[in-house]
């Protein structure tokens, strides 16, 4: 073979590689880019959300927590709030209609994560003609 | 070696060919797998809206009334008539539920609605709340108290009334006199009311609805003693409509353990309802009446 034949192979190898690892690139980001433009809704939160829901309606129904309102504690709370799986840690909080804190309740053995989910879920209630709302915040252990 | 030529060339076409397929296939399947999270999102994010809505919804309704206004819905039943009786209720120059009505929707369509981020409107959110099918309204408000019965036709067949008033001692305990027929041309009336040492002030009498029974000798009237006060009791043509029931209190306080309003049968459920509840976020609107009871 001439040199200038082996100059020209050379050449379209070298054209043909780099076009080859062009294409590879391109597909790359495209398939990395499609995977990762759409995060994946967590259901863990939404198990939480009912949760806090759930507890905060029954707190409702049973009147705890006009009781708590009236007397100004957690007492008429505790029972259920620690009745809660233990893997589930939850902070109730009691709420005059201007936002003051009347009462709080943090369950027994759960600290305050400062990361991760924590849900916040609300719910007003009346008592004496007056409204209040509770506020339950709820994490994983 | 032309032969040996062709064959590579053609094997790279070939594989040429296969490499683009095989691109095509990886971008089709992310594209996929991409179309099929976002729509997952979308259901996942749409079912937790709408069940925050619902939550939100019943949050704000359960049990409002009844905690505001301070009257109970006891029962709804019937056999030969449909018998509607509140518990309860509370007539006192101490309580305004319109001021207390007020304080509610301000919260719930300020703090409350921030919190939940969200718009919240109370639309027609008062004293009263309607019976339905009966055309009836029900308002409340410190010493008075008035069922609007009538729209067209009377269905109210009788209306009984029992409370216990604060003060110790009862001294006129008159009625208007009677009409003459009977329903749907008048409506039968009772009231008992008895005072803090068990005294009792009974009576009753058939009143035609359309009758002005404003006027001084059309009322069932109790004068009370220690505190001095009175108690109005009146059935009829009241602020130009008929078939009012207009109850209200003078320097006393009435605790009303029984309510009862019988109507004739129709063929359509009873539902109990209230104003309306207006909200929306991320895109969702929801308008959701406030029903206090049903039958």
């Amino acid at each position: 073979m001439s040199k200038t034949k082996l100059r020209k192979k050379s050449f379209i190898l070298t054209l043909d590689a780099i076009l080859a690892a062009l294409a590879l690139t391109l597909l790359i980001t495209i398939v990395m880019f499609n995977i990762s433009s759409e995060h994946t809704y967590s259901f863990g939160n939404y198990d939480l959300d009912a949760i806090g829901k759930d507890t905060l309606a029954v707190l409702e129904k049973d009147n705890s927590l006009k009781k708590s309102a009236d007397t100004l504690s957690a007492l008429p709370m505790q029972a259920y709030i620690e009745s809660l799986p233990s893997r589930i840690c939850t902070e109730i909080s009691v709420y005059t209609k201007d936002s003051v804190k009347i009462t709080s309740y943090l369950k027994t053995g759960c600290t305050i994560p400062n990361t991760g989910d924590i849900i916040s879920t609300r719910r007003v209630f009346i008592s004496s003609g007056i409204a209040y709302y509770a506020e339950l915040k709820a994490w994983y252990k | 070696m032309v032969q040996i030529i062709s064959v590579g060339t053609k094997k790279a076409y070939l594989f040429t060919i296969g490499v683009i397929l095989v691109f095509l296939t990886l971008i089709f399947l992310t594209e996929t797998f991409k179309e099929r999270n976002s729509g997952i999102n979308k259901d996942i994010l749409l079912l937790t809206s709408a069940e925050k809505a619902m939550f939100v919804a019943d949050d704000i309704s359960s049990g409002v009334y009844n905690d505001i206004l301070g009257t109970n819905i006891k029962s709804i039943s019937g056999n030969s008539t449909m018998d509607i009786e509140f518990n309860n209720t509370i007539l006192s120059q101490d309580r305004n539920q319109q001021n207390l009505i007020n304080s509610y929707k301000s919260f719930i369509e300020g703090i409350y609605s921030q919190a939940n981020n969200m718009n919240i409107s109370l639309i027609g959110f008062n004293t009263s709340f309607f019976i339905s099918p009966y055309n009836t309204t029900f308002f409340i408000n410190g010493t008075l108290l008035r069922i609007y019965t009538m729209q067209t036709a009377n269905h109210v067949e009788s209306i009984s009334i029992t409370a216990r008033v604060n003060s110790s001692s009862i001294g006129l305990c008159e009625q208007p006199a009677g009409d003459s027929g009977s329903f749907p041309s008048t409506t039968f009336v009772s009231v008992t009311y008895i005072n803090k040492t068990g005294g009792i002030c009974s009576k009753s009498a058939n009143l035609n609805p359309a009758e002005d029974n404003s006027i001084s000798g059309k009322q069932f009237y109790q004068s009370l003693g220690e505190p001095s006060g009175s108690i109005d009791t009146k059935f009829g043509r009241i602020s130009s409509q008929n078939g009012v029931l207009e109850i209200s209190i003078a320097n006393s306080t009435a605790t009303f353990e029984s309510i009862k309003i019988s109507y004739g049968k129709l063929d359509d459920k009873i539902t109990i309802y209230g104003g309306n509840i207006s909200l929306s976020f991320l895109g969702i609107s929801k308008n959701t009446r406030i029903i206090i009871a049903e039958e």
